[in-house]
């Protein structure tokens, strides 16, 4: 399979102010946020990945490095095989048609004088995708995908409602015939019925267009109904990642766990599992982050900071001590 | 987050919707209507003055002198003769001209100033927001009463001076309207996408810091025929005999006791006129100010 | 600290077996707190509520649900006086235990808010002066409404930010908003709207803003405390889930009507009207299928049409749907406005 992105312990930090040093004549330290820490991640040709989080964790700041609108502090990251800072203009020109994103703000996305028809006109023809004449067609043909009528194309996106708004951002990713497409918590905020048309829209178009697709949330339930991976971020750094069932059905990290049982559930009371907040993410501690809020947190814990590593086939977790790993057999000979 | 409702989906073409974007908020600011019927009649008075005039507004005429509004002169005539009709009509034509001409050439100026450095940033735009500074630290008259002394007098001159001191106050909105669509999600979309950088400023940047700045444009056309009327009036700006309404104020005060229609209907001209732009402009930018239009 | 994952079910009102707060039972021997008879709200021409009953009995929990423009926070807003002539035009009655609040003038209102009814919105940050210090915030009501001394106040203050698990709770009095997150200030919301006592609680989407472990601590932390205190609680979320684990009864609302109500046990489960059936099709939990999402989009409330207004998206609609509306009807231990209600039930049996 192919490998369109390799993340190798990619990291990023900034500098938020600074504090007294220690001593009266250390001057001032500065504050260091690590919004990235020893990332590990490839996703691979046709993939559809849901990278869940909650505030802090990283995963916004991850999808930018990932589009090429920051580098990272340190590690490498590829695409194709090519660091992004060193693509030649002709690959990083590439690569912009290749790489869709469909932002939060959907609305403010778009420049708010033009029409929806120069919205999705202005990739196809920068990429030369098809000719000036062809412009209108293939902007019916567009909206007509994403399930909108021809006559939107006259709107300006000020005059359309929340769900729409959100259909033309799908349209406009897929206007360039994209290989990866990323969606920043695209269906947040809609009533459920628009919500449920979105979903089924994307997964639809993903499946038919074979497109790969890195979608953002805090929601497990719409990570798992929309992508076969999941990787779970925390303060940073995925803590687990493997196929989308099982980790829901035999989570392995305690946190995906508090995630799960805080999600509500028609059939399963609500538990609040997890207490306290969610900790800063300025000068980290330099043990499992998870530590100070874990139910089952050790001494081990509080001592080493647990790198991903392989769990099961196909799952991996960051965690001294995984939950639902199964014994592992001695390789018995048939 | 709130849930975002779906609107009910507004149907109408292309027309409709330009009708509705930029008629409709004119017209419910009653401000705004008012302002445009006077200055809609101002300029078609300028626009068609020399058709309008009933005689040469330089021609002397020293039998006719000094006389009050009749039939043949309507306005009556000034101390030399000339018909003050025409010499309104002519000096209203001269107000909007030197009025829009030198809003347009600070107005570029400073759009130009603005632009740069809000882009650049860093060293650049210090330097540049320095010599705003300096510039806007001269109050507008002074500045143009500089640019006088040192040019000399008449239409051209007046205009580059005013132009001069417009720079300053457009520079900075130009520059502080760029640093915000900077920041707006959409611009960095494009720059996803892969539009080439003068693309973004050309058709993602410039469209939408326009408005605001063709509000304030319309705003400072006022303060232009002031400022100029001004300059006139103390016999710093045109060149008499040209008809201009400061001018013509200035001639009219020796006779105020005996003949006050030489200064009034000019003077009353000039201020109906700045009340009429005045009046545009707030209802203009009221109308089309994101907070107030009821969405 | 470690939190035992106690279940929020634990302690929840044991629903009589044949009456659920809004049943019409008569014999129901508990009055009601709250009680709403055709409550009708207009702004210009449009009923942005449309002849609304509900009631509510002491010590149990309502969710009102529905989609964006059905009404629920006009409705929220409306029992506590914030929407008003000039702005809309209110009619009908809305009974808070034997008073009336439609046409009650705003210095009764004043003394009724913050005292016997208690108010939490979505964004905490928005509601909370970012000029006051938390302290002085807290005991802005104290004072006012139970005539505390400033010490008193002070006393009490730091018992309440106790009670909704803020830790240092003396020290954060001097905090401002902005120096606690976003899950701490709305706890702050919580201790200001309980901090009399109050009878009824109102909460509009106490917890969208918040991130779902926290959400999950906040609405445990809601409804300890409201059973602790006996008080009732309107709920407006769109979360309908969260509401089947929160509130003992939902009332569906669409287009400024209501369209059904009853226990949330049953109306969640088996949701009867159109509606409910449509939005539980739509809801993404984390062994979903495939969603099956409503057709079209609610009209706007100036467009609503005459007869049932949810005629448009149904798949039982009926030209008699589009002419009358369907009244609220008991069935089944629910209230449901439908006219085919009926071919619905025995489809169901079936």
């Amino acid at each position: 399979m192919n490998k369109l992105y390799q993340l190798n312990d990619v990291e990023k930090s900034y500098t938020v102010g600074t504090r007294p040093g220690k001593g009266f004549f250390s001057g001032r330290t500065p504050l260091l946020l690590k919004a990235l820490d020893g990332i590990r991640l490839d996703v691979e040709d046709g993939d559809s990945l849901a990278i869940v989080g909650e505030s802090g964790s990283g995963k916004s700041t991850l999808v930018r490095l990932m589009l090429g609108l920051e580098a990272p502090s340190d590690g490498r990251l590829f695409y194709q095989r090519q660091e992004l800072g060193s693509m030649s203009a002709a690959d990083r020109q590439l690569f912009t048609r290749e790489v869709a994103f469909i932002y939060q703000d959907a609305r403010g996305s778009m420049n708010p004088r033009l029409r929806v028809r120069d919205v999705l006109a202005e990739p196809m023809l920068l990429h030369k995708l098809c000719s000036e004449a062809q412009v209108d067609s293939k902007v019916a043909e567009l909206l007509n995908r994403v399930g909108l009528a021809p006559e939107m194309a006259d709107r300006y996106p000020a005059e359309l409602s929340g769900g729409q708004v959100r259909r033309v951002a799908v349209a406009r990713a897929l206007a360039v015939q994209p290989r990866v497409i990323f969606a920043d918590e695209s269906v947040a905020g809609l009533d459920v019925s628009v919500q449920a048309q979105l979903l089924n829209l994307l997964r639809d178009l993903c499946r038919d267009m074979g497109l790969t697709l890195v979608f953002i949330t805090h929601d497990l339930g719409v990570a798992s109904y929309l992508c076969t991976r999941i990787a779970v971020m925390y303060l940073g750094r995925v803590v687990e990642e493997g196929p989308s069932a099982e980790i829901l059905a035999h989570p392995h990290h305690p946190y995906t766990r508090s995630l799960l049982r805080a999600f509500p559930s028609f059939d399963r009371p609500l538990t609040a599992s997890l207490s306290g907040e969610i900790p800063s993410p300025i000068n980290l501690p330099a043990c499992c982050r998870f530590a100070s809020r874990c139910p089952d947190a050790r001494d081990a814990c509080r001592l080493t900071d647990p790198t991903l590593v392989q769990v099961t086939a196909r799952s991996s977790v960051a965690c001294l001590f995984p939950l639902n790993v199964p014994e592992e057999t001695p390789a018995a000979v048939s | 987050m709130t849930a975002i409702s779906s609107t009910s989906a507004t149907a109408g073409p292309a027309q409709a919707g330009w009708r509705r974007r930029y008629w409709q908020p004119v017209r419910r600011q009653p401000t705004a209507i008012a302002g445009l019927v006077i200055v809609g009649l101002f300029a078609f008075m300028a626009l068609f003055a020399p058709w309008l005039s009933t005689h040469d507004p330089v021609v002397q005429n020293f039998a006719d002198a000094l006389q009050g509004p009749s039939l043949s002169h309507f306005l009556g005539t000034d101390s030399f003769g000339q018909d003050l009709f025409s010499r309104v009509l002519h000096g209203t034509r001269l107000a909007l001209g030197i009025g829009v001409a030198s809003v347009a050439l600070g107005m570029a100026g400073g759009m130009l100033i603005g632009l740069v450095a809000g882009l650049a940033g860093g060293k650049v735009e210090w330097a540049l927001m320095r010599v705003v500074d300096a510039l806007l630290a001269f109050p507008e008259i002074i500045l143009a009463i500089a640019f006088v002394a040192v040019f000399g007098m008449g239409v051209d001159k007046v205009i580059y001076a005013l132009a001069v001191s417009f720079i300053g106050p457009f520079a900075r909105i130009v520059r502080s309207d760029v640093l915000q669509v900077k920041a707006l999600p959409f611009i960095e979309a494009a720059q996803l996408m892969g539009v080439p950088r003068v693309q973004i400023i050309l058709r993602h940047l410039l469209p939408n810091v326009a408005p605001s700045l063709l509000v304030q444009a319309g705003i400072r056309i006022s303060t232009a025929i002031l400022l100029e009327s001004g300059l006139s009036f103390f016999s710093i700006g045109v060149v008499p005999p040209t008809p201009d309404l400061g001018l013509m104020i200035a001639e009219g005060r020796a006779f105020i006791t005996m003949a006050p229609w030489i200064s009034g209907f000019p003077g009353g001209a000039l201020a109906i006129l700045l009340v009429g732009l005045t009046l545009l402009g707030d209802g203009l930018s009221n109308a089309f100010n994101p907070r107030s239009q009821g969405r | 600290m470690q939190a035992a994952g106690r279940a929020l079910t634990d302690g929840r009102a044991s629903a009589p077996a044949a009456t659920p707060g809004i049943s019409p039972d008569v014999n129901s021997t508990t009055p009601d707190l709250l009680q709403i008879r055709d409550l009708t709200l207009r702004r210009g021409r449009a009923a942005v509520l449309d002849k609304v009953s509900l009631s509510l009995k002491a010590g149990r929990t309502l969710g009102l649900l529905g989609e964006s423009g059905a009404g629920k926070s006009t409705l929220a807003m409306a029992i506590i006086g914030l929407l008003t002539a000039p702005q809309v035009d209110v009619q009908g009655s809305l009974k808070f235990a034997d008073t009336e609040l439609v046409g009650l003038p705003e210095k009764h209102f004043q003394k009724l808010r913050g005292s016997r009814i208690g108010l939490i919105f979505q964004d905490a940050t928005a509601s909370l002066d970012p000029c006051f210090t938390i302290g002085q915030q807290i005991c802005e009501p104290l004072r006012r409404h139970l005539r505390l001394s400033r010490k008193q106040a002070i006393e009490r203050a730091v018992e309440l930010l106790d009670s909704v698990g803020i830790p240092d709770a003396r020290a954060r009095l001097a905090a401002f908003p902005h120096q606690l997150s976003g899950g701490m200030q709305q706890r702050v919301m919580i201790s200001i709207a309980l901090a009399c006592d109050p009878e009824l609680l109102i909460a509009d989407e106490p917890t969208s803003a918040l991130d779902v472990t926290i959400q999950a601590q906040i609405m445990e932390l809601i409804l300890r405390r409201v059973r602790s205190l006996g008080s009732s609680a309107i709920f407006v979320l769109h979360d309908l889930a969260l509401a089947s684990q929160v509130c003992d009864d939902i009332a569906v609302m669409y287009g400024g009507q209501i369209v059904e109500t009853g226990p949330a046990d049953a109306v969640l489960r088996r949701p009867l009207h159109p509606y409910t059936v449509g939005l539980r099709s739509c809801v993404v939990e984390l062994d979903s299928e495939r969603l099956v999402p409503l057709p079209g989009t609610m009209p706007g409330a100036d467009q609503m049409p005459d007869g049932c207004r949810f005629a448009s998206r149904c798949a039982w609609r009926q030209p008699r749907c589009e002419t009358a509306r369907p009244p609220l009807e008991a069935r089944d231990g629910r209230l449901l406005a439908c006219w085919r209600i009926d071919e619905i039930l025995a489809g169901s049996a079936a």
